[in-house]
């Protein structure tokens, strides 16, 4: 009999695969670093940009590349000054996901509220609320006149449209609270309110809901100069998320569902355009490389790329291959000071079809301990003043959270479910049905998996 | 006038109780008198009005899992670039049980039930300390108290309770010398230490 160890893993035989594994990373190595100075010497090559731009513009390929580009790709901005007084929004969620071996189908969303004004006094918000979802319309969503049950996938992406309407509901109540603007349709009429609404979920929020807050007839103009109210704080706000504001995984959802969320979405940026309110998407150790595909499609020979008629086929090498594999923040780790920015580009997922002017540009900066992605809108990235901002406001978080953007830290704990909550989840809503006297029944599987006798 | 509570129970037992203070660093002082007030006097066993006397006071973070780390500024350069810090913070307070006040008055005996939990705490006026104090026998029983040292607690509730008996300080002191040498009277030495450092 061999002895495992504590648990099931064989750790033994772990440990042999893991000394193969790193032992092929390393031969490797040389290949890689090879390919980065390959890479950066073609990022200094485009001195011409505005011709690689055109080229990418004409061009068609398999891969996301980075475009619309202002100035040559090795171009970078440097540390702008950060305002006296600001105010950082943020959020994140976590979830019970639904299980259908287990007592009752239904999920549970849990969205952090993260408010920390700098420079002001003024006291920060920290706090989160679940919101349950039991309804025949919460399990199911239609496709192709079919129901198919809600799965973790689209209860994730569910999530991801919450956190960004609390993000709304945030600035909207801060500015609100600096006498700025009232209440206007901040794009969360869906399930959050809905649900609230309805069911008056636990609400440990400060914040009152929409029904408290005042009407919308001294809501400036959205293109109106700084609104004249004599109470008004001047300080700026920045929203932060955590990920990616491409929504690219929609595309895999029910069309309803994904139409719902993207106007859903859509509403909330709208807002945000309007308050020149910016807000950004906080990439950590991103693994994207957009600016290598497009340094890619520079190395071809052809005058207009399109991968699938690709001439080079039988050649042992593609022109574009040199470099494939390498990552976008690998280089910019070489190009950029801490502080320092990128240029900024356009993304090419191709659901940003759907976004209108919201259609998100990216750029990497060096935040000190690596180098991050940010993505934003399009009138955050032509609006150099909001860009400044954000650049200068997301290193200053980064920098008071050691590592990575405080409130969105801060946003994490808040929100997050661990498995001992999903236990005392099921546990209370098991003695709630009891008391109703309704049957308790979980799947053979569930309860074995809690107990398994010798 | 409505009395506005300071803290909140979050713990207790037969013989003390831990309460959360509604604002940090804002906990009564130490060697100092608490009371909390029945939750309902519709609920039996939490009838009666509780007296305590605050044995330790600490400020830590309210997640057991995080603890606070330096950062090497002041107070105020924190608050304008950590916010969030404070609001992470809690402070809390232990609280020995010393007695208990029902419809004849005040005990200076443990309460048969402890504190509930969530119930509130307010300091205790001038009045009420020098009411509790004209009896004495509450200090032996603070001796029994490990986590702090006895003759410091003792010291500073006597200090603390002077300021409600400024119209008899003196016949007040020669109460509580009087107490303090029989509970003390096989050792001189910790004895005449207390005192001295009792004298106003």
């Amino acid at each position: 009999m061999t002895d495992n160890g504590p648990g099931v893993l064989d750790f033994s035989a772990v440990k042999k695969q893991i000394v193969y594994m790193v032992g092929e990373q390393k031969s490797h190595e040389n290949i890689y670093q090879k390919k980065v100075e390959k890479a950066l010497e073609e990022l200094k090559r485009w001195q011409d940009w505005p011709l690689l731009n055109f080229k990418l513009s004409q061009s068609k390929t398999s891969w996301l590349t980075a475009q619309d580009f202002s100035e040559p790709l090795t171009a970078f901005s440097p540390l702008p000054p950060k305002p006296k007084q600001f105010t950082v929004i943020a959020t994140d969620g976590s979830q019970i996901f639904p299980d259908r071996h287990e007592i009752a189908l239904c999920y549970l969303i849990n969205i952090s509220s993260i408010v920390l004004h700098y420079g002001t006094g003024e006291r920060p918000l920290l706090t989160s609320r679940p919101t349950l979802f039991y309804k025949e319309e919460d399990l199911y969503k239609e496709w192709n006149q079919h129901k198919v049950p809600v799965d973790g996938e689209m209860v994730g992406i569910l999530r991801n449209l919450m956190e960004f309407q609390e993000l709304a509901r945030l600035v909207a109540h801060t500015r609100e609270q600096s006498g700025i603007g009232g209440q206007e349709d901040i794009g969360t009429e869906g399930y959050e309110n809905k649900k609230i609404g309805k069911h008056g979920m636990g609400y440990n929020t400060e914040i009152p809901e929409r029904s408290d807050f005042k009407g919308v007839d001294d809501f400036p103009h959205p293109h109106a100069p700084a609104s004249p109210h004599p109470c008004v704080s001047a300080s700026p706000q920045v929203a932060l998320y955590d990920g990616t504001l491409i929504f690219w995984h929609l595309e895999a959802t029910p069309e309803d569902f994904s139409a719902y969320i993207l106007r859903e979405f859509l509403k909330v940026l709208d807002n945000f355009q309007k308050w020149r309110v910016p807000i950004a998407g906080y990439i950590s150790y991103p693994r994207s490389a957009d600016v290598i595909h497009t340094l890619r499609v520079g190395m071809c020979p052809e005058r207009f790329v399109n991968c699938d008629k690709c001439p080079y086929r039988d050649l042992p090498e593609l022109p574009c291959e040199p470099i494939q594999g390498v990552i976008d923040q690998t280089i910019f780790s070489y190009l950029l000071e801490p502080g320092e920015r990128s240029t900024v580009f356009k993304s090419t997922s191709k659901i940003l079809k759907n976004y209108g002017s919201h259609t998100i540009y990216f750029f990497y900066l060096n935040v000190g301990s690596e180098i991050a992605r940010v993505e934003i809108p399009e009138w955050v990235a032509k609006n150099q003043n909001l860009l400044a901002l954000t650049h200068a406001v997301i290193y200053d978080q980064v920098e008071k959270g050691q590592g990575y953007p405080v409130s969105l830290a801060e946003a994490h704990e808040k929100a997050v479910v661990r498995g001992s909550d999903r236990e005392l989840f099921y546990r209370l809503l098991q003695d709630a049905l009891v008391q109703q006297n309704i049957r308790v029944q979980s799947s053979c599987k569930s309860q074995k998996k809690r107990q398994i006798s010798i | 006038m409505k009395e506005t509570h300071i803290a909140e129970v979050i713990e207790s037992n037969t013989t003390e109780m831990i309460a959360q203070c509604r604002d940090l660093h804002c906990s009564p002082p130490f060697g100092s008198f608490v009371k909390v007030k029945p939750t309902s006097t519709s609920v039996e066993g939490a009838g009666f009005l509780i007296y305590g006397l605050v044995f330790n006071v600490m400020t830590n973070s309210i997640e057991p899992n995080r603890r606070a780390v330096a950062y090497g500024k002041t107070e105020e350069e924190l608050r304008n670039e950590q916010p969030q810090i404070f609001e992470l913070l809690k402070t809390e307070f232990q609280a020995h049980l010393v007695g208990y006040q029902d419809q004849t008055g005040i005990k200076q005996i443990l309460p048969s039930q402890p504190p509930r939990i969530h119930s509130f705490v307010y300091t205790c006026s001038l009045e009420e300390v020098r009411e509790f104090t004209r009896q004495s026998d509450y200090l032996h029983t603070l001796f029994t108290i490990s986590r702090v040292p006895p003759d410091e607690l003792i010291i500073a509730t006597i200090r603390n309770s002077l300021e409600a008996h400024a119209e008899d300080a003196h016949q007040y002191l020669i109460q509580v010398g009087k107490e303090l040498s029989r509970l003390l009277r096989e050792d001189y030495d910790r004895l005449s230490s207390i005192l001295r450092r009792i004298a106003p």
